[in-house]
């Protein structure tokens, strides 16, 4: 069926809906396309903000990398991961070896008092000249595993022998977990602060402890080899 | 040759509709145009962000090769930084580190007639007793200690005499 338009709107249909069909094109397609460019222009800057944090972090970690290894060695002796006990009384004993005096008794129990980290109260007595003691005392401090002296108690030492002294203290030992996960490799880390710095240099004079590995015992018998 | 319209009136569409539609040819004419530039505009920074990002990305997973190669040292550094902030923590407690060096500071300030007999250092309190059968070493302790900056307050806890065992002095040191 035809449908007999009137001239005037016969000839302005076709550019009108021209027109129509431009405008909904141009709007959609443009919207669309703006869009996209505003996303794409997102992930630029996004990408560009986690190079500079990745720059950043490169430089931090490739001027920290050479003493950075040593210096967790030494942390995690400092202050272990595990019950750090039996390193800090092997500790007092080379320490009371080298200080001249004698550890007559020694006992630990868990720190249940102070609940910042898990550890140990070590209990003991020690005997020898009063310069001794504290030189013993004085040194505490400066070994690794750290410890706090918490209490020390000097004497005369019962036994009679003028100028002796008999010293009973309390020290409190600690350790704690290691951390078990890293942040994201694109999370920014900080360089070590100037405190950071110098603690890191008060700690590498810390005596840590040795560990002698026995030698392999060389055979004795003189029997030869009979196969 | 003048232009002689053979059709009917009411079959020629009016002048002004005609015009109209000439204009509306025009709109749509220069709109496709603009349409097509910002098009154009539009793919070719479409094109040039996608390089750009395609760089940017390479130059990203560059440095993260780099920081994975330095992953060693990245659990150091998080290993130092975790048990510094778990040592300050234990040397925020209390302790007596300080009093031990007083102590021998001030027994090697004093005459060696002067025997310490009890030192009790505590966090909170230092008690510390001396003996001496020399009153002149006496007021020498005590010039020594009243001299001495190294505690807050100085108490005189005690202060006697025998004959067996001469003076006996006890100080209480607080912070």
């Amino acid at each position: 069926m035809k449908i007999d338009l009137p001239p005037d709107i016969k000839i302005i249909v076709l550019p009108l809906i021209s027109l129509l069909i431009l405008a909904v094109f141009g709007v959609v397609i443009l919207k669309l396309g703006f869009a996209k460019f505003m996303t794409q222009q997102k992930q630029i800057s996004d990408t560009q903000q986690e190079i500079r944090v990745l720059e950043q972090k490169n430089t931090i970690l490739s001027s920290v990398s050479p003493s950075i290894a040593q210096n967790a060695n030494l942390f995690s002796f400092a202050l272990p991961g595990e019950d750090s006990t039996a390193m800090v009384i092997s500790q007092l004993r080379t320490l009371s070896s080298s200080t001249g005096v004698v550890i007559n008794s020694m006992s630990s129990r868990p720190n249940t008092k102070e609940n910042i980290m898990p550890g140990e109260n070590i209990s003991l007595n020690i005997s020898g000249p009063v310069t001794a003691a504290f030189d013993f005392l004085n040194n505490l401090p400066g070994i690794a595993p750290l410890v706090l002296v918490n209490t020390a108690i000097l004497g005369q030492d019962k036994s009679g022998n003028s100028g002796n002294s008999n010293v009973d203290i309390i020290i409190n030992s600690y350790w704690s977990p290691y951390p078990v996960t890293i942040p994201a490799t694109t999370e920014p880390i900080n360089d070590l602060s100037a405190s950071e710095k110098d603690m890191i240099s008060q700690m590498a004079n810390l005596k840590i402890p040795v560990f002698a590995e026995p030698a392999p015992q060389e055979a004795t018998s003189s029997r030869s080899n009979p196969f | 040759m003048p232009k002689i319209n053979f059709l009917p009136p009411d079959l020629v569409p009016k002048s002004l509709t005609v015009k109209i539609t000439k204009v509306i040819n025009k709109i749509v004419i220069a709109g496709f145009a603009l349409f097509i530039c910002i098009a154009v505009v539009l793919i070719a920074l479409f094109v040039l962000d996608t390089m750009k990002l395609k760089n940017l990305e390479q130059n990203k997973n560059q440095l993260l090769d780099t920081i994975k190669n330095n992953q060693q040292a990245e659990q150091g550094l998080y290993l130092v930084r975790d048990r510094l902030s778990k040592i300050k923590q234990i040397q925020a407690q209390n302790s007596i580190a300080a009093d031990i060096k007083v102590v021998p500071q001030l027994l090697s300030q004093l005459p060696g007639s002067i025997l310490l007999t009890t030192a009790d250092l505590s966090p909170t309190l230092n008690e510390i007793d001396f003996q001496t059968t020399d009153p002149m070493a006496v007021s020498q302790l005590m010039a020594t200690v009243i001299a001495s900056d190294s505690f807050g307050t100085v108490n005189l806890k005690s202060f006697s005499f025998s004959e067996t065992q001469g003076y006996k002095i006890v100080f209480e040191f607080t912070k």
